[in-house]
């Protein structure tokens, strides 16, 4: 399984998919889109490897973090 | 004539209203009109107990908010590993290296609102890099964005931080 967390107000949200699954993988799809839409930023992360930032969906993606827009202090 | 006020004021922690009223006062300066200082020689103040419910729903409230930050805490181990949260939760701070500030790193402290410090390979800091999300998030969640933006999006974050050189 592979799975999105998005960083929110109340915690973060997980969403998972099975990339062989086409109804899981348009769940996170759209949930990926909506978020980048709003200024999230979406990394790719594997185990023991440098992320990598993506710009878009990719359903084999292991695991997704979505960060939330920054502001200068 | 004696001016009497009712106040409340809401417990940041607990989210109590505490009300109170003023029983005496003094005029202070020449009150002719405009702005008028008031001074309270003492008030009363009294707490209004919490009913069951809402004792209730104070305690829930603070549970969920627990199991949040333990999520969060949870999310930032897994992705700093258990390692560098121990450093993070030990010493204050976990290091990262930055590939933009040439010999430098950036000091990231647990105190999600603080301020991250570049650091050069003296120990001087040379500058401090003042940024957060912009949504109001969890502090390990807000730590976590920091930590993976300067890993990952380190020139973004240079972008758009505000910098506070030092001795430049």
């Amino acid at each position: 399984m592979s799975e999105l967390r998005i960083i929110g107000a109340k915690g973060d949200m997980k969403v998972e998919w099975n990339p062989d699954e086409v109804a899981e993988v348009e769940v996170a799809r759209k949930v990926f889109e909506e978020n980048t839409k709003k200024g999230f930023k979406a990394f790719s992360i594997k185990c023991g490897q440098q992320g990598k930032e993506m710009r878009k969906f990719n359903r084999y993606a292991q695991k997704i973090l979505l960060i939330p827009p920054i502001a200068g202090g | 004539m004696a001016t009497y006020y009712n106040f409340t004021i809401q417990d940041c922690y607990s989210d109590r209203t505490v009300t109170a009223d003023s029983t005496s006062y003094i005029p202070a300066g020449n009150n002719t009109g405009g702005d008028q200082t008031v001074a309270w020689h003492s008030w009363t103040m009294s707490f209004e107990p919490e009913t069951d419910e809402q004792r209730e729903a104070r305690l829930k409230q603070e549970q969920e908010q627990e199991l949040v930050i333990k999520a969060a805490e949870e999310l930032l181990k897994g992705y700093i590993g258990a390692e560098a949260f121990g450093k993070l939760y030990e010493v204050g701070y976990i290091e990262l290296d930055s590939q933009k500030y040439k010999d430098c790193r950036y000091r990231v402290k647990r105190n999600h609102n603080a301020v991250v410090e570049v650091v050069n390979k003296d120990g001087k800091v040379v500058d401090k890099l003042c940024f957060q999300p912009a949504i109001d998030c969890p502090a390990p969640d807000q730590l976590l964005t920091k930590i993976v933006l300067l890993e990952l999006a380190e020139e973004f974050v240079l972008a758009k931080a505000n910098h506070h050189r030092q001795g430049l």
